[in-house]
Formats: structure tokens, C-alpha cells, sequence
């Protein structure tokens, strides 16, 4: 039994450590979607990682990543704590089609 | 404007999914990213293709969609040529909207069925884009059939929500589901595997006790005795699972909930839930432990009165009382102080200490007393004290048993 008391002992205290470490920082860079090739910018918030992730997807229209309301929304989508990749739409700035 | 024939048309959506998800295969490839926790954040025309996306990728947990609608495009033009080429407003067009029945074009509902995941709508009730009401009907169609959609409407929007600051309703929304991932996957299994241990070493103990004290001979002295206290134990054991799952339960929310709740008040709410529900488990769990004594002690009793020259082993009775306070303060213990770390760190938040000299310094004081009053921080508190008794149960209860076998 004094066994059993020192295992379940040990089980009582089982809380364990905490997660690793992260920048806030940016990339961009190409993916290929078939023929296509599409212009992506990743933000990262400024808190440790891992984070938690957003792709971001355009509304209508010729939209690149540099538009000013994905700009103030990536901003608002960081602080909340998500890292944001964001892309140029198909035919506008850098992305192809 | 949504409405483009061309520019959403059925062939066009697929392309636009398949660019989306092309950027999604390389942000997956990221390390700084928690693959738990990767979704979609859909504008507009996006509506259409961010479900295309996250049905044919399984690593999305959950999508946002900003005006943009569940229902299929041509709807959406229609009404936009009633709204705005035909000069109709809101709410003419959505009314004339009722009556259409031609061509509709690509519908996202097919793709939206299968998901199983959370789903944030916001919609501006005076979006001359996409049709307000027409859409929170099927969003609610949708929810009886059981999708974790939630809607989020503003009276006052316009497309894209302009002026509007809807982002504390996103941030609301994150933390509460993130709350619900924590207590629904992920911890569950480990915890209750860790519980189920838990209570097997202690039935092994308690069984064993009951077969190498002499017990057994005794007991078949009393017809059917044995099988009862076995099977009495082994109930009392699975049902102190449950509080002791909650205890842990809450330790791993309010670990995941430090560091990834932003917002004062939000934090606010979880702090105040959780330490309901850690008071609720521990009470419970110190009465099953408590109850579990008292059973102990009468089994012992009886086995005086049935077996004669037996002894009570009412050492052993306390024993077994202060090994379950000791256990249930290990479990206990640690999570309370973590939960008033949380409760200090959102005091600090509200009311932050002043610089030594400051001048209303007596009167940021005695405002950081009444919050830490509210939030129940200081250990000696009422509820500080109530936590405290459920730890002494099982050891009351070692004792009272102790008492009635001598008696």
C-alpha cells in the first residue's frame, strides 16, 4: 500500500511546463497554385509562440495583400493574437493569372 | 461589390479555394504555428470559397467570415441589382428578394454541411451587398442541423463592417471557443486516463488491504459481504473520478487561458466560471471521499458485530481520512494558487498599483481592495475558507467512523 500512496502521490502533483519560444517578425514569399504563382506575406504577433493562424481571404475585385483594409485588418488579426498570411489575389500584384 | 457573374462564377470559385488553400499547405509548413489552432478569415466574396477550402482541409479548426453570406451567389446579385442599380434600399430589396426564383449559381451550403467545426458570421443588418435577413435564416437552419455556427449582427453595418469595431466580438468568440477546444479534446483523454490511474492504484490498495488483513476468511463468515464491499468501492472510486477530472480540468484552462485571453473582461468572465467550477469539484469530490469513509467505517463495524473477536483498526480508518485529505489538498492546492495568480494578474489589469508618491494613492487603494474583495483573492475570503472544508471531509469523516465503531 505504501507503494500505491507514493505512486498516486506523484499523480496528485503531475502539472507539467510551459510552451517554447517566438518573435513577432514577417515573410513573404511565392507559393504555386497549377500555372499560377501567388505572392504571400506572413506576420507573426508579437507575443511566444506557437500561435494560432489565419489565412486571410480577399473579398471581390482586384485585391493585393497591400490593400489598405486587409493592412488594418492583418494589424487588428495580430493583436488579437493570430499570426496572418495574407496573399495577393490571382491577377493582382505580384500573384499570376 | 460581391456581384460579379463572371468574377464568382462556378468555375471561378474552385480557383480561387485552390489559391487560398495553395497558401494555406505552405502556412501549415510554418513551425511557430499551433497546427491545433490554424483557420480561415473570409471577406466578402471569400464566403463562397473559405468553406470550399475548409471542407477539402482538414487541419482548418474553425473559420470567420466578415459579410459575407451561406447563401448561393446569384442571390447575393440579385438583391445587389435590387439595391443598388435599382436604387430599392435594404429593406424593399430584401423583401423583393422573397420572390426570386431564377438562376442560382454557386451555392456554398454543400460545402458548409460536412464541417464540423466553429464557424463566426458577422453581418451588418444594412449591407446593400449581402441580403441581412435571408442569410440569418439559413445561418439558423444551419445551427438546428447541428453546425457550431455563431451569427454576430450590427444594427448599423454596412459591407465590410466599416466604422464598426466588431473585433472585440471576434476576440470574445476565439477565447470562448478556445475554452471549449481545451475542455472538449485534447486534455480530456490525458486527464481522465491520469484520473482512471488514479483511482485504479486506489482500489488496488483498498483491495488489497481488505485480502492481506485476514479479511477474506472473515468475511465468508458473512454470506455475500465480499462481493458488496468490492463492489461498493469500485462505485465510489469511478464516481470521484468526475471532480478530480474538473480539478485538472481547470489547472489546464487556466493555463492555456493566461497566456491567450487578451481582454480584461473576458478573462474576468473565465476567472469567476472557473473558480465555480473548481469549488464544485473539490466539494464534491472531498464528500465522495468523505462518503467513501464513513462506508469503510461501517463495513468495519459490522465485520466486529458479525465476526466476534475481531478488532475495528480504527488507526487504520484514520489513516485512510488524512492519506484522502492529503490527496485531495495535492490535487486541489496547486490550481487554486494558480487560479488567484490569474486573479491577481486581472486585478492588476483593472486597477493598476500607483507609483509610490502619487497623490491619489489612498484612493487607487482602497478601489484595489473592493476589486480584490469581488474577486475573492485574499485566502482567508469566505470562499477561501468553504474550499478548505472539503479537504478536511474525508479526515472528519475518518474520525466520526472511528467514533461510531467504538460507540
Amino acid at each position: 500500500m505504501c507503494v500505491v500512496f507514493a505512486i498516486l502521490t506523484i499523480c496528485a502533483l503531475g502539472c507539467s511546463g510551459d510552451s517554447a519560444l517566438g518573435p513577432g517578425g514577417q515573410q513573404e514569399g511565392l507559393v504555386t497554385n497549377g500555372d499560377i504563382k501567388i505572392l504571400y506575406e506572413l506576420d507573426l504577433p508579437e507575443r511566444d509562440s506557437p500561435f494560432p493562424a489565419v489565412v486571410y481571404g480577399p473579398g471581390s475585385g482586384n485585391i493585393s495583400a497591400d490593400f489598405r483594409t486587409i493592412v488594418a485588418q492583418t494589424q487588428e488579426l495580430l493583436e488579437l493574437g493570430f499570426a496572418v498570411m495574407r496573399y495577393d489575389k490571382r491577377g493582382t500584384g505580384e500573384s499570376g493569372g | 461589390m460581391v456581384g460579379v457573374s463572371l468574377a464568382n462564377s462556378p468555375e471561378t470559385i474552385p480557383l480561387l479555394a485552390a489559391d487560398m488553400n495553395a497558401v494555406l499547405r505552405q502556412l501549415l509548413q510554418m513551425p511557430e504555428i499551433d497546427a491545433d489552432m490554424v483557420g480561415l478569415f473570409g471577406v466578402s466574396q471569400a464566403t463562397w470559397y473559405v468553406p470550399l477550402v475548409a471542407e477539402s482541409a482538414a487541419e482548418i479548426r474553425f473559420i470567420v467570415v466578415l459579410t459575407g453570406g451561406v447563401m448561393p451567389v446569384w442571390n447575393n446579385i440579385r438583391y445587389e441589382i435590387l439595391s443598388i442599380h435599382e436604387g430599392h434600399g435594404v429593406e424593399e430589396s430584401q423583401q423583393l428578394l422573397e420572390a426570386y426564383s431564377g438562376e442560382l449559381g454557386f451555392d456554398p451550403r454543400p460545402n458548409l454541411r460536412p464541417l464540423d467545426i466553429p464557424m463566426l458570421y458577422l453581418l451588418g443588418e444594412q449591407d446593400p451587398n449581402v441580403p441581412f435577413r435571408v442569410n440569418r435564416d439559413e445561418i439558423e437552419l444551419l445551427k438546428d442541423d447541428g453546425k457550431d455556427i455563431t451569427l454576430v449582427t450590427y444594427a448599423n453595418g454596412f459591407h465590410g463592417l466599416d466604422g464598426i469595431d466588431f473585433w472585440p466580438n471576434v476576440a470574445q468568440w476565439q477565447s470562448s471557443e478556445r475554452l471549449r477546444k481545451y475542455l472538449k479534446d485534447g486534455w480530456i483523454p490525458i486527464l481522465v486516463s491520469l484520473s482512471a490511474l488514479l483511482a485504479l492504484l486506489m482500489l488496488l490498495g483498498f483491495l488489497t488491504d481488505f485480502y492481506t488483513l485476514n479479511v477474506k476468511s472473515e468475511m465468508e463468515a458473512i454470506p455475500g459481504l465480499g462481493p458488496k464491499v468490492t463492489v461498493i468501492t469500485v462505485i465510489i472510486f469511478l464516481v470521484a473520478l468526475l471532480p478530480i477530472t474538473i480539478v485538472l480540468l481547470v489547472n489546464s484552462a487556466l493555463k492555456a487561458i493566461t497566456t491567450e485571453v487578451t481582454s480584461t473582461e473576458e478573462k474576468f468572465h473565465v476567472y469567476v466560471r472557473l473558480r465555480a467550477d473548481l469549488q464544485r469539484a473539490v466539494m464534491v469530490s472531498g464528500l465522495i471521499f468523505g462518503l467513501g469513509m464513513l462506508v469503510t467505517g461501517a463495513f468495519l463495524e459490522l465485520r466486529v458485530v458479525k465476526v466476534p473477536g475481531t478488532d475495528t483498526q480504527n488507526e487504520l480508518l484514520l489513516l485512510y481520512g488524512a492519506y484522502l485529505s492529503l490527496i485531495v489538498a495535492l490535487i486541489y492546492v496547486p490550481v487554486y494558487v494558480r487560479l488567484l495568480a490569474f486573479g491577481r494578474d486581472i486585478l492588476n489589469e483593472t486597477v493598476p498599483l500607483p507609483p509610490t508618491r502619487s497623490d491619489n494613492w489612498m484612493e487607487i487603494y482602497s478601489k484595489r481592495k473592493t476589486v480584490e474583495g469581488y474577486l475573492q483573492l485574499s485566502v482567508l475570503s469566505v470562499p477561501g475558507v468553504q474550499a478548505m472544508i472539503p479537504i478536511l471531509v474525508p479526515l472528519v469523516a475518518g474520525i466520526i467512523a472511528t467514533f461510531l465503531s467504538q460507540g
